[in-house]
């Protein structure tokens, strides 16, 4: 059976909320496709469990040998923005023309200033606190202000500057983390798009296709002219579209093109992500009194903009509020013999004295990191997703090693010394496969290059992947194409 | 009495160690937190140090992991103070 919508939007994340708020809004009609089950108190629900296990939301990639990496995305209404940890900033002026400063890769086929309006738009959509930052210009208009500067913030900022607010779209607490006492859930990020979603769900001309995947797009001539829909519990459909917008992530948008055979151009190519290593810096003195209001409050650009990036990533350093996990360091003191107050004194003054700083450092696309259909099928009769991924490469590796000399220097009057290295939570940017632009797969309005209907949208559509966070630019881009889709008719 | 001889072996009060206890008891249950007490306490016991470190770590860390799980527990276990006054909160940029 086939039913006729004026727009399909595949994927209900953070993109394809917001392009179908930009649709509503001018009274058009808009159909999510969502292969998770559309649960609107999903904020609710521990992050482990707001994945209904059905045969369509079995994860769907293998991993070509040598790839190892965990990719993390969501299958429920609200997409990966469920598994969000809420952190906003926007990308730099300089990520959108590496090519034109640099002659590294490729310009963006839109500017910084192209997207302020939609960065600002996309701000206020996502209840996203911020202010002025050196780095992006243009940023003393966020809906909520900054979070207070915590006392990592305080203490090591003046040694970091370009130094300020981080945007987050954590509520912020008047205690972070919370009291012990206190009872619930930590600080939650997927309210502010489950808001987004229980506007659009009681809003006339949207609906929601839950349980089912987007299977293939059939095409005639120029025109996508439909859908092909598998639900969780096998029955086959179609939709007749006169539009359709992808909305997933860097690797379910190409994984579609792919099982549709629309091979045009670099489709699934240059997967991208950031690398991202966590530094534990003893100091000489404690940083107290701990205060913070969320996890993350402060963002250094020391490391972020330069002409060194024609040889080495950029990269950002953010204050870990929560500070050193002590359990590992505790289990070592006691297995040594440690007790007692002697033991806790000693865990005290190493948690007190001790620097947790995350850093997020910029990759190079690379075609050696890719997405294909494997030969072998998940549940619902669909090839897999093969990911190639190899391990971060010298770029990146040089950006990393730059932090790690530079910020003892930089922290050497406060006898900074790094004391422990390890590997952050990798696998939840996936940028890439469908990027836009004119040797990429989508223009600078995210239309296909050759389908004069089909939109892509999401971290797919980045041509370069910068170091910082990309939410809030795929929430911009969305906003932006949604509005492209009302004011051209398109 | 085995709330007694962890808080004296990772220097905590007994009110505090039983608040700990008692969060960890709700995720864990009862017997998945008796187990772990059991090990921690056969592991730090003064006549057991000949064992290796190796496997005295293995038997520590259940319980450790159950108690100071993240940042809010190490907040108490830290004796760290957490909110400065409000005053220095009203800031912008750091």
């Amino acid at each position: 059976m086939s039913d006729a919508v004026e727009t399909v939007v595949i994927g209900s994340g953070i993109s394809g909320l917001l392009v179908a708020r930009e649709l509503i809004a001018a009274g058009q009609e808009v159909t999510v496709i969502e292969r998770g089950r559309m649960r609107l108190d999903a904020d609710t629900i521990p992050h482990g469990q707001r994945e209904e296990r059905t045969p369509a939301t079995e994860h769907n990639t293998e991993t070509a040998p040598g790839s190892e990496r965990p990719w993390k995305y969501g299958y429920a209404f609200g997409g990966s923005a469920l598994l969000w940890a809420g952190v906003a900033p926007r990308l730099l002026p300089s990520d959108f023309e590496l090519q034109s400063r640099y002659g590294l890769w490729r310009d963006w086929p839109i500017g910084y200033d192209d997207l302020l309006p939609f960065y600002h738009a996309a701000e206020r959509a996502l209840d996203v606190s911020g202010g002025p930052h050196p780095l992006f210009p243009g940023s003393d208009d966020y809906p909520i202000p900054p979070p207070p500067p915590s006392s990592a913030d305080r203490l090591l900022g003046p040694l970091l500057e370009p130094f300020g607010p981080l945007p987050i779209t954590r509520r912020l607490e008047p205690e972070y983390p919370p009291s012990i006492e206190a009872e619930g859930p930590d600080v939650e990020t997927a309210g502010n798009a489950l808001a987004i979603a229980r506007e659009l769900a009681a809003a006339d001309g949207f609906s929601v296709r839950e349980g089912t995947a987007a299977a293939r797009l059939r095409t005639a001539g120029d025109r996508v002219t439909e859908v092909e829909c598998i639900a969780a519990d096998g029955t086959h459909s179609s939709i007749l579209a006169r539009r359709v917008v992808a909305a997933a992530h860097g690797i379910e948008n190409a994984a579609l093109l792919l099982r549709s055979d629309l091979r045009d151009g670099p489709v699934g190519r240059w997967l991208g992500d950031h690398t991202h290593v966590v530094l534990d810096v003893e100091l000489d003195r404690p940083m107290g009194p701990w205060g913070a209001s969320t996890r993350d409050t402060g963002l250094s650009g020391t490391w972020a903009e330069g002409d060194w990036r024609v040889e080495r990533g950029s990269a950002v350093v953010i204050p870990f509020n929560p500070g050193l996990l002590l359990r590992d360091r505790l289990v070592g003191a006691v297995a040594d013999g440690a007790r007692g107050d002697a033991l806790r004194d000693e865990m005290t003054d190493l948690f007190t004295r001790t620097a947790v700083v995350y850093v997020s450092v910029e990759d190079e696309p690379r075609e050696d990191r890719f997405v294909e259909l494997s030969s072998r099928k998940d549940r619902l009769g669909l090839p897999l997703t093969r990911v190639s991924y190899p391990p971060d490469g010298e770029y990146a590796i040089r950006g990393v090693q730059e932090v790690r000399r530079g910020l003892e220097e930089r922290l050497a009057p406060l006898g900074a010394k790094i004391v422990g290295n390890r590997i952050g939570g990798h696998g939840g940017h996936l940028l890439g496969t469908c990027f836009m632009g004119p040797d990429g797969v989508v223009d600078e309005n995210l239309r296909h290059h050759r389908l004069e209907n089909l939109y892509l949208t999401g971290g797919s559509a980045f041509p370069t992947y910068s170091a910082l966070h990309p939410t809030t630019t795929i929430a911009a881009l969305a906003v932006r194409l949604g509005r492209h889709l009302v004011r051209d008719g398109a | 009495m085995s709330s007694k001889r962890v808080a004296k072996v990772l220097g905590l009060s007994e009110d505090e160690v039983g608040l700990l206890l008692k969060r960890a008891r709700a995720k864990l249950g009862g017997r998945g937190l008796a187990i772990r007490e059991l090990a921690f306490l056969l592991a730090t016991a003064p006549g057991l140090r000949l064992l290796p470190r190796r496997l005295r770590e293995a038997a520590i860390r259940p319980l450790v992991y159950a108690l100071v799980p993240g940042p809010t527990e190490n907040l108490l276990y830290a004796r760290v103070s957490r909110t400065p006054a409000a005053a220095e909160r009203s800031g912008g940029s750091a």
